[in-house]
Parts: C-alpha cells; structure tokens; sequence
C-alpha cells in the first residue's frame, strides 16, 4: 500500500464493524451495564433463555471497542492530513484533510463516533450506539470503493486553498457529528415511544418520501399547470396523512411512561441544541466569510448553501416547536417534535450527500 | 372607535410575535428554498440551458412562476419581509421578557415551597453554627454569585446569559441590514481582462491596471495549483499599489474588492478565426483570418466576410437558437455573414471545424433555403487568454461582520450557558437546598446531586449518636 491513511481506515472499517455488533448485542440482549439507563425502568429486557450470552457486559465492551475504533482512525486522519499536505506541495498550511470525498468520509467516520462518545460518557444511554457505529461504517465501506471516492491524495483545488477550509468544514462537521447523535436518539426515543407502531409510522414516512421523489417531483417537472396544481395537492395530502397517522397513534397509544422517554428526549434536545450553533455558524457565518474572500458574496443561493440553510430552518422550528409545544405533550404536537429531529436529520442527508446528485453547485469537491 | 382600532393593533400585535407564526414561516420558507435546490436558478444558469433541459414552454411556465428566480420572487420576498417582521416583534417581546427577568431578583423562598422543586435536596441532622459560611464559600468557589437573605442562601450563576438568545435574534436582523444596504447601495460586475488592460470602475476616482496573470500547476502534474492576476491600482497616473491576486485573496481597495474569479481562453469574446472560403463550385479562393465582430474583405470576389458568434461547443436548443454548451473546444462554430460592395447581404451560415457538422449544416441549409453562392469552413481558430475578475463595492460589509459576530456571541452564549440558582435554607435541624436551571434540563440533576454531596462533605451536619437502647 502507498498510503499508510488508507490501511489504518481500512482497520478502522473493520473495527467499527466489531464495536457496531457488540452495540448491536447490548441492545438485542439488553443488559443494562450496572450504571446504565438513569431513569431505573426497565430496558429492553432480555429473556433469560440467552442465559450466559447475557451475562457479558456488551455495553462496557461495546464502549471499550469504539475507543479501540478511534484511535486507529484518529491515526488515519493524522496520516492523511500528512499525505494531502505532500501531495499539495505545503502551500498553503492545510490542518484538516478534507478536500475530497474520500477524505471528507474518512473525516465523519472518525469525528462522528469521537462526537457520540462524549455524548455516550454524558448521558449513559448506549443503544444510540447501533446507528452512530452503523453509520461510521457504512461511511468507510463508502469510502473504501475506489470507483466512488478513489483514494490517493491529490493537490488542493485553488479555490480551497484557505484556512478557513478548515474553520468551515470542521463546525460543519462538528454539527452534522451531534445531529447525528441526535438522530441516533431520536431512533431510541421513536422506538421506546411507539414500539411495534414504529415500524407503520416509518414506513408512512418511507411511503411519503418515495412518492415525493418518484411521483410529486416528476409530475411538478412537467411544467404543466394542471398537473403541477396536482403535484402541489399530492405532497399537502401526503403531510396532512401523515400527520392524521400521527395523530390516530397517538390516540390509540397507552399511557406514556414519561420517566423512560424524557432522559431520551433530553439526549436528543442537547445534541440537537449543541450541534446547532456549530452547523449555523459554520455554514452561515464562516461559511459567508469564505465565500466572500473566494467567490465575492456572502450568500449565492448556491444549492448546496441553500441546502444548508433549510437545515439549519428545520433545525430552527425543531427547536421553537419543542420550546412551545413541549416535550412532554402527550398530544400530536409533542410527538411532532421527535419527527421534526427526523426531518431535519433527513435534510442534513440532502444538504451533505444528497444534494451533489441533483445540481451542478460551487461546493461540487466535496 | 378607538377601542376597535386599540383591539386591532392588539391583535396585529399577538399575531405577529407567535412563535406558532414563527414556526410557519420558517417552514414555509424552508419549502421554497428546497423547491429552489431543485430548479437551477437564473444566476448561475443560462437561458439556453433552461430551453435545453425544460423545453420552451417549460422555460415559460417556470418563469411565470418566477420559479427560475424563486429567490426574488414576489411571493418569497413577501415571505421574508412577513419573517423580518415576526422576527422584530418576537425580539421586542422577548427582549423586554428578559429585561424584565433580569430586574427581578431572587428573593427567599420558605423552605416548604422549596421542598416542591424537581431538585431538591434535605440534609436533617444538627447543623453547626458557621455552616451558612462554608457553604457560602464552596458556591463562590463553584463560581456562584451568593448573598443571603433572611437565613437563607441565594445564590446563582450566569443571569446574563438570559440575553444570549436576543443578541442572536437582533444578529439576524443586523445581517439582514447589512445585506439590503449591499444590495440597495452596492455594486458588483464582471469583467474580462487582458494583459495591459485599464479597468475603469464607475463611481471610483481610480482605476486598476491589469499587469499580467498566469497559472501555475502542481509540480509533475497537469493540476492547477493556483491563478494570479497583478494588478496595479492607478490615481491621478501614479501607481499607487501592486497586489497579485488569487483565489481566495481578493485586493482591496477604498471599499472596491477585486476577486480572482475566472481564467481561461476568450473564445466567445475575442476568438481569432482562420477561414476558408469556396465558391458554389467548389474552386479555393483562399485562405483568410479575421476575429469576432470583425471580419475581412476579400478583394478577387468584391466581397466582406463578416465574422459573427464563435462558439466553442456548438449546440441547438429544440427552438433552434445556437449556443455554446461549455467552454471548451468540443464543437466549434463561427457564424460568418458575407456581403457584397454595395453591402447587400448574400448569404449567411454557420462554420464548423468537425466535417460531419460541416456536411450536415451545409446539407440542412441547402434544403432550406436553396444553394450558397460561397461555402465557408472553419479550419483554425485562437484566442488570447484571459483573467477575470469579479469586482464589487460593499458597502454593508462592516454592518454584516459586526452581526456575524454577535450571531457567534448570541447562539454560544444561548446553547453553552444555562442560568442556574440555588436556594440553601439554613435553619437549627435541616439544611434544604433547592436548585433551577433554565430549560429546566433533567441533566441537571446530576451536576445538582453532586453539589448537594459536596455540602454533605462539608459536615456542617452531624447526625446526633443512636441512643442505645438497652
């Protein structure tokens, strides 16, 4: 191998995977590793049919890996920054690898976990490890195909060739790492909330997202003005459907058993509410100051800034939902507050991956 | 009358600082945006584009729907402004909440209501006499601010941090100022420049020389590393200072900025054209070389060849208007006109370099309006380089960084500081401590429990000896 970097990620592929099944049998053997769930009500517990299998504190063990994890991927960020900075001849001091897609997943795969680990250590609740390890891994498989993201460090295209590469890039990171953690969350709050129904509630969700994509877009794009109207009725009745779904759980479900839910909840708000200055500023502030210095204006309405600032909405109304509907609503305006984190995790996924498919943008490296 | 009008403005009032109304518009707003990823967007996006990918139709209708400029549409300019207001009314209303919230003190709870908090905390036992002193001491040193009030201890952190979220709010608004002056009293152009060109900039009493400008590649590699451009800037014919600009180090200057922006050949502005020239049958007249919206005379004919549009990747939309697809040389036209002495036009026709588009275009032609009396090709072309910079005035720049800075301020103050206070009642045989937090955040409790172990630590309470019963 030529690159030291693209060894260590492939260790760290692998790792992540290991940690992500121990995370994976904590949660399906459900032992609570002694300190675990605040809240004293029971877990997800398991039978005690897994007799000694159970009996391992996959929690603790789980934990112990996603350390083992980072550091071989800390090292692979190291090297790489390394290499990109031969590979660019130094001219510019670049602190940050992240000038290619290779670079940038490697990047999330180790700045994700690094950030769900703190979150991890703060609030003890360790199933939101089976979506962050999931996701890191599923982010290096990404990287590790050579036709999608070729991994051999070339030179810094001009226009990034500023420090504020680093800034930028880093507090978005740094935003997207705690959305993620928080998404992750809102994985375990949903579960606990809606257990079985989830499932229904998800596939709504998956069924109004794929008409959205296959049949509302497409008919909007054939620019006809009655089957535009059409498109625009279709999506305003898939909401309002999901929204009637919503509503209809929540009036068949028992009883919430608050004391489980709320430490959940409370995970989900501070990512959320943590990630969000780090997304806004960087994307907003930082990310205007560059563009100033690159491109001549603060905002362009370029899609992918675009992207970003609907995020950064949707985060937004998370937020003054959950201010003034409350967490604690036991009515459809309290669940929608969860849903929202979904949303705006969704748009995050747009704004990061999806949105490159789409359009021809400015931000077209990453 | 005027309680009606009194209840109206009442109304306007509520309607405009709901957070529910919030809530809607940045959703409502949020929807176009998207809307606005997914239609590429006039500024960045020729028209010929448009017509290649939505038809002429399509074109129309979305710009009907002013959806090719979502952005500066009525209907989402009328958005923002309703934004602005429900931004403005929301700030007003909220940042009296706080002035009000920071005017109101803590003041001595009994100690029943304060057995009633989500944290609470009761040492029982006897409490020695200079306890309300060393727990004084251990919530300073936690970096509270304590006094004391009828035996009772007040004491809390962070009170200033109420406002974090105000300073973001009117931020927001101070950048949306600084944008409208920019947009209203700024002035931004591009401009193509060649080596030795004079840029004369309306409103400047100076003028910028371009000196040179090139690119330099990655060593061993066809990668550019950078483009520069030297300028020189010119008052009352002194030069007055040289900066070599590149991308992402713009020149300023008097409020005017000076960005790198572009780099490449100048095919559609000054292409160079080598052409040769036929009669209907078939026989050379020769070779000739003129450039763009210029051309030649050619003396044995009595005949002007006027050199039209050079396209270096010729393409047809489906209404039949030729444009260039990219920039580089793919495809390459040149639309040439030829009129005789008196300036009568004879004929007029696209040039292409590629024979098959040659033959193609000579073929569709003579169909259509019958035969040439000369044909012409494309059989070389140059054109110089040149740099381009993009050149703006801002004048809401300093207006939109001091915003910008106290959107940092704000939001990190808001997201990463929660008042805190905490109630200690000192009394013979107890010891209640009680504590809130903004938000009310659950987390909380552990930060809350450890303190409450810190005082127990402390052992300002002993626990008298069991009796023992015998």
């Amino acid at each position: 191998m030529k690159y030291p970097s693209v060894v260590l990620f492939y260790l760290s592929t692998v790792s992540y995977f290991v940690t992500f099944v121990f995370y994976l049998l904590h949660v399906v053997l459900g032992v609570s590793s002694g300190k675990g769930e605040r809240s004293g009500a029971p877990g997800i517990v398991a039978s005690s049919a897994s007799g000694g299998l159970s009996r391992i504190a996959w929690g603790a063990w789980a934990t112990r890996a996603l350390v083992m994890s980072l550091v071989i991927s800390t090292a692979g960020v190291i090297a790489r920054a390394i290499e990109l900075g031969n590979a660019s001849q130094w001219v510019k001091a670049f602190f940050l690898p992240l000038s290619t897609t290779y670079e940038t997943l490697t990047f999330f795969a180790w700045l994700i976990p690094l950030i769900y680990l703190m979150m991890e250590r703060w609030f003890q609740i360790k199933q939101v490890g089976v979506f962050v390890t999931g996701a890191a891994f599923v982010m290096l498989s990404v990287a590790a195909s050579p036709s999608f993201a070729p991994s051999a460090p070339t030179g810094v295209p001009a226009s990034l060739q500023s420090y504020w590469l680093t800034i930028h890039v880093l507090f978005m990171v740094l935003g997207i790492a705690f959305f993620t953690s928080g998404f992750g969350a809102t994985l375990v709050y949903l579960w606990r909330r809606y257990e079985k129904k989830l499932f229904l509630l998800f596939g709504a969700l998956l069924a109004v997202l794929v008409t959205t994509i296959f049949v509302v877009i497409p008919l909007f794009a054939t620019l006809q003005l009655e089957k535009m109207l059409a498109s625009v009725a279709l999506f305003a009745v898939l909401c309002a459907g999901f929204g009637w779904l919503l509503l209809f759980v929540h009036r068949e479900s028992q009883p919430i058993a608050w004391e489980r839910l709320e430490p959940i909840e409370e995970m989900i708000y501070r990512c959320n509410a943590l990630g969000f200055p780090f997304y806004a500023i960087g994307g907003l502030v930082f990310g205007g100051i560059w563009a100033e210095q690159a491109w001549s204006r603060y905002w362009g309405w370029d899609p992918k800034e675009t992207a970003m600032l609907v995020t950064a909405l949707v985060y937004a109304v998370y937020m003054h939902a959950r201010l003034t509907w409350g967490a604690r609503d036991p009515g459809w305006r309290g669940g929608l507050v969860a849903w929202l984190s979904v949303l705006g995790y969704l748009a995050v996924l747009y704004a990061w991956i999806g949105i490159n498919y789409f359009v021809a943008s400015l931000h077209s490296f990453v | 009358m005027r309680a009606f009008f009194r209840e109206i403005a009442h109304d306007l009032y509520s309607f405009f600082t709901s957070i529910t109304l919030a809530i809607v518009l940045i959703s409502l707003i949020a929807l176009l945006a998207l809307v606005g990823t997914l239609i590429p967007q006039e500024t960045f996006t020729r028209e010929v584009d448009y017509i290649a990918r939505y038809g002429v139709e399509g074109y129309n209708t979305l710009k009907k729907l002013q959806l090719t400029n979502i952005f500066g549409s009525w209907y989402f300019l009328f958005l923002m402004a309703l934004f602005t207001l429900n931004l403005s009314a929301c700030t007003l209303k909220r940042l009296s909440a706080s002035w009000r919230y920071w005017k109101l003190p803590m003041s001595f709870i009994p100690p029943e209501g304060l057995r009633r908090f989500e944290h609470s905390y009761v040492l029982s036992g006897s409490v020695c006499s200079d306890a309300p002193r060393r727990i004084r001491a251990l919530l300073e040193r936690h970096g509270y601010r304590v006094r004391e009030q009828n035996s009772q201890i007040l004491a809390e952190k962070w009170r200033w941090e109420r406002f974090g979220i105000d300073i973001f709010h009117i931020s927001l608004l101070i950048v949306i100022v600084g944008g409208l002056v920019t947009m209203l009293f700024g002035y931004r152009t591009f401009e193509i420049a060649h080596q030795g060109d004079t840029i004369n900039l309306p409103g400047a009493d100076f003028a910028v020389r371009v000196k040179r400008f090139w690119s330099e590649n990655y060593k061993n590699s066809e990668r550019v590393m950078d483009w520069r451009t030297e300028l020189t800037v010119i008052e009352d014919d002194k030069e007055i200072v040289t900066k070599t600009i590149e991308v992402n180090a713009p020149l300023r200057y008097k409020g005017y900025n000076f960005y790198q922006s572009a780099f490449g050949t100048d095919w559609q502005g000054a292409a160079r054209v080598t052409l040769a020239l036929f009669r209907a049958n078939g026989t050379e007249i020769g070779e000739f070389v003129g450039t763009v919206d210029d051309g030649f005379e050619v003396p044995s004919e009595n005949i002007f060849v006027k050199v039209g549009a050079f396209l270096p990747d010729f393409a047809l939309t489906e209404n039949l208007i030729a444009y260039s697809r990219t920039q580089r040389l793919e495809n390459p036209a040149v639309f040439v006109e030829i009129y005789d002495a008196q300036g009568l036009r004879l004929m007029r026709t696209w040039a292409f370099s590629r024979p098959e588009m040659q033959t193609f275009w000579e073929t569709a032609l003579a169909r259509v309006s019958g035969e040439m009396p000369y044909r012409v090709k494309l059989v070389g072309m140059t054109a110089p380089e040149f740099t381009g910079l993009q050149i703006t005035k801002d004048p809401g720049r300093p207006i939109v960084y001091f915003g910008f800075l106290f959107i940092i301020l704000g939001l990190l103050v808001h997201m990463y500081f929660k008042h805190r206070q905490i109630w200690v009642h000192v009394s013979e045989g107890e010891i209640v401590i009680s504590g809130t937090v903004r938000n009310n955040l659950r987390s909380f409790a552990q930060e809350f429990r450890r303190l409450g172990d810190e005082i127990e630590r402390l052992g300002v309470v002993t626990h008298p000896e069991p009796e023992l019963v015998t």
